[in-house]
């Protein structure tokens, strides 16, 4: 079972994630906006799997996944989606999807969810070991 | 010896009693300022010799002066009468003698004495009439003094009385010479008259050509030979006809005859051929008269009209040009004569009100014929340009003849009339209901546009509502099992449905905005919070608008009422600009809304081209680039865009603007290039106004 961060600026969507991955087994960290999140990975704090929005306010999913780029040893990333043309921004949003290790888009199945962490935090736990 | 006396000086005389009748009398004798004559002439030499002095006059006393009729030894033929030995002569009776003018104290200081001639010696005797009348004198003059004898007294008194006699034979002989001099008078005068025509003939513009009686022509002024190019001799002789074209000689020639000018002396338009076979349009006034002795029968002026009729056939061909460019534009005018309440209208102007076969109206006829709801606008428009303002453009209607109405836009302004005073008004008025109707389709397309522009954004927010939905729905199954669930997962349960709930109100919320933004409705004017419809647009915005931009909602906590505008366009175009600003700040960065009340000075909103009054002020601000003066003042434009090719349709903010408009309300941009820009619209708040829910 993984250590998560969770990071969702819109509430109902966090609490619905949040509620799948708990009956899925797995520790959910919550964060609720990029950045409290960017906060928590700075304090040092490990995880096994990072999920996060890609479109938030002020700091967004993609300097959270530039953060994480530049970590060595860094935990899988799930970048989630809500989708649709996203006007100027459209080039960095697919730049992001590039590095993450998958890519949801909203609204995704809870099985896929948990299949995508599944298989993510089983290939990250074979190359570790 | 001659002398020349005409250099005395002007003095005055004291005139003799009965002055009056003598000079009627002096005047019957017509005698004045005639020529000399050899009987007058005669009788002075004879007493100059008689006498043996060197001067002898026969002097007649006018009004001012002494005219000689005959003078003896002095070359002038008058002298003033104030120095006139004569005028001392006529009023006594009888010869009057100076022996010695230089012992004499009426006399010695006279200029004749003490300068040029340097008289000494003066005896005359006065011309008497046979009514009592002295007109003059006989005089004989000598320069050293003397003493006149016996003899010379009886020589003088002889001859004056010839004189008289000459002088009375003259007067009878008058009739005789009156009749001489006035057939004299009136050779001359008509000598004079034939002269001031010829001269009024050789300089005038108009060619002036008589004929006789055969219409053959005889007379040729100068302009005819200018006009035509024939020298006199060359037309003289031929037919009149020889002027006209060969075209039109036929049908032509009886224009120009004696019998035609009697029956009408009206000038007739007709083609005139120079010598070099130019044809021109001339213009002929004809004259005739009976004249037995006159070789000349008739006599014809004539005038080119090559300009006039060029000028004519600008006017009219501007006219054609003008209505039909009139009809093109379906654009009428109409120009109103304050004083008298006559309304011309040009053609188009007529069609438009429906009064085809109408060209000039009353203002009271030309309101009847717009819609009634149109009439009282109309009038204040008129009655507030009257008062010299500007007037904006004004949209009225007017009923069509089939169906339907038709939309006309116009304005009018105040000018000054012919005589200077400002006292017309001249209009016009554009049919715009086509343009109306397109007005109408382009902003449902623009409302689609911007829509388009959303859909992105729509497509996140509703992915976003429907996650928790998907999600907390799916793991809500896994509760369902046989057995009765569990104290925790019907708290759990609970948690997500209202989350659920929640979230599928959103999204309702939403898919309700984006109907009503895509609905095809008339864009009809309705009272409206203006603040609640506001806030609801910005829910809308904070959905959809990209996560990127911060949208930041400053509402002033006074501002609230109503206004009159249109709901769903309120959205579009707060939509529209709030688009355009996330655009322009590539997605990044901050979007301030604010609302405020402001009162518009009447200089501000005269700026602003709205009445003066309270409005509701709602600014949108970006953080973007900004732009340029250059850009700045042309984005209301239709078409405008700076969007690169296939992107933009450049219909947005010209949308915006005339959207506004129609609320009475207007709409003006602040930016400068990296201060990024601001929108602000001025919508009129409605006054003490209680909605229709509070009634």
């Amino acid at each position: 079972m993984a250590n998560i961060l969770l990071i969702e600026d819109m509430k109902g969507v966090r609490l619905a994630l949040t509620a799948v991955l708990k009956h899925g087994g797995h520790t959910v960290t919550e964060a609720d906006d990029g950045s409290t999140g960017l906060e928590i990975l700075r304090s040092g704090r490990r995880f096994d799997l990072v999920i996060t929005d890609i479109l938030m306010p002020t700091i967004d999913g993609i300097e959270v996944i530039m953060f994480l780029e530049a970590q060595a040893n860094r935990p899988p990333i799930v970048a989630i989606s809500g989708g649709g043309s996203q006007m100027p921004s459209d080039k960095a949003l697919m730049l992001a999807k590039t590095k993450a290790d998958a890519v949801l888009s909203k609204p995704f199945d809870n099985a896929d969810l948990l299949a995508t962490i599944e298989r993510l935090v089983h290939k990250s736990g074979t190359k570790k070991g | 010896m001659l002398r020349d006396l005409s250099i005395a000086k002007d003095c005055p005389s004291v005139p003799p009693q009965g002055e009056a009748g003598r000079i009627a009398a002096l005047h019957r004798y017509r005698i004045l300022d005639t020529e000399a004559e050899p009987a007058f002439d005669r009788i002075v030499k004879l007493a100059a010799l008689l006498l043996d002095v060197p001067i002898a006059l026969i002097s007649l006393v006018d009004t001012d002066r002494q005219w000689f009729k005959a003078a003896l030894g002095l070359k002038v033929r008058e002298t003033p009468r104030c120095i006139a030995f004569c005028d001392h002569a006529i009023r006594g009776e009888g010869i009057f003698v100076v022996p010695d003018a230089k012992a004499d104290p009426r006399f010695a200081d006279n200029s004749l004495v003490t300068g040029e001639p340097f008289l000494r010696f003066y005896a005359g005797v006065p011309l008497v009439t046979s009514d009592g009348y002295a007109l003059g004198t006989l005089c004989a003059l000598d320069l050293e003094p003397q003493q006149l004898d016996a003899r010379g007294v009886t020589i003088l008194n002889e001859l004056a009385a010839q004189a008289m006699h000459e002088l009375d034979v003259r007067a009878a002989l008058g009739d005789l010479y009156d009749q001489v001099d006035r057939g004299y008078h009136s050779e001359r005068a008509l000598r004079s008259t034939n002269l001031q025509l010829a001269a009024l003939l050789n300089v005038t513009a108009n060619a002036v050509v008589a004929a006789d009686s055969e219409t053959r022509i005889i007379a040729w002024n100068r302009a005819a030979e200018e006009m035509f190019g024939y020298k006199p001799q060359e037309v003289a002789g031929q037919p009149i006809s020889c002027l006209l074209s060969d075209r039109h000689r036929t049908a032509e020639a009886g224009s120009l005859s004696k019998d035609a000018t009697m029956r009408d002396g009206s000038p007739r338009l007709l083609h005139g051929q120079r010598k070099n076979g130019q044809e021109f349009p001339m213009e002929a006034f004809l004259a005739c008269w009976d004249d037995p002795l006159a070789a000349a029968s008739f006599g014809v002026i004539i005038r080119d009209v090559t300009l006039r009729s060029q000028r004519l056939e600008e006017i009219s061909r501007s006219r054609v040009h003008l209505a039909e460019a009139q009809r093109i534009a379906g654009l009428g005018s109409w120009d109103w004569t304050v004083d008298d309440d006559v309304i011309t209208l040009s053609e188009q102007m007529a069609w438009l009100l429906g009064l085809p076969d109408e060209r000039a109206v009353t203002k009271e006829q030309f309101l009847s014929r717009l819609h009634e709801d149109d009439r009282a606008a109309f009038r204040g428009e008129v009655a507030r340009v009257l008062t010299g303002d500007l007037s904006p453009s004004y949209t009225f209607r007017v009923p069509g003849e089939t169906s339907g109405l038709r939309i006309l836009r116009g304005s009018c302004r105040l000018v000054e009339g012919w005589d200077g005073r400002v006292n017309r008004v001249i209009g016009v008025a554009q049919d715009i209901t086509d343009l109306s109707r397109r007005e109408a389709v382009e902003r449902q397309r623009e409302k689609l546009v911007a829509l388009g522009e959303l859909a992105g954004g729509v497509a996140h927010e509703l992915n976003n509502l429907l996650q928790p939905i998907l999600s907390l729905v799916d793991l809500s199954l896994g509760f369902i099992h046989p057995g009765p669930p569990t104290e925790d997962e019907l708290e759990e349960m609970h948690a997500y449905f209202t989350c659920v709930l929640d979230y599928t109100r959103q999204g309702r919320e939403i898919v309700r905005q984006i109907l009503r933004f895509a609905r095809k409705e008339g864009a009809v004017l309705s009272v409206v919070d203006f603040v609640a419809e506001m806030q609801s647009t910005l829910g809308f915005l904070h959905g959809v608008l990209p996560s990127g931009v911060g949208l930041v909602a400053e509402i002033e906590p006074s501002a609230a009422g109503y206004a009159r505008v249109n709901a769903v366009e309120l959205t579009q175009i707060m939509t529209n600009l709030a688009v355009n600003a996330v655009y322009a700040m590539g997605g990044q960065g901050r979007l301030t809304v604010s609302l405020s009340e402001s009162d518009l000075s009447v200089e501000v909103s005269h700026a602003l081209g709205v009445e003066p009054g309270r409005f509701f002020v709602l600014a949108i601000a970006d953080t973007g680039p900004g732009m340029p003066e250059a850009i700045r003042s042309r984005i209301f434009e239709p078409f405008f865009t700076t969007k690169p090719v296939g992107e933009g349709t450049g219909l947005g903010l010209s949308v915006v603007h005339g959207i506004v408009q129609s609320w009475a309300g207007a709409v003006e941009v602040t930016s400068a290039v990296g201060q990024g820009a601001t929108f602000t619209l001025y919508i009129p708040k409605l006054h003490d106004f209680v909605s229709d829910g509070e009634i």
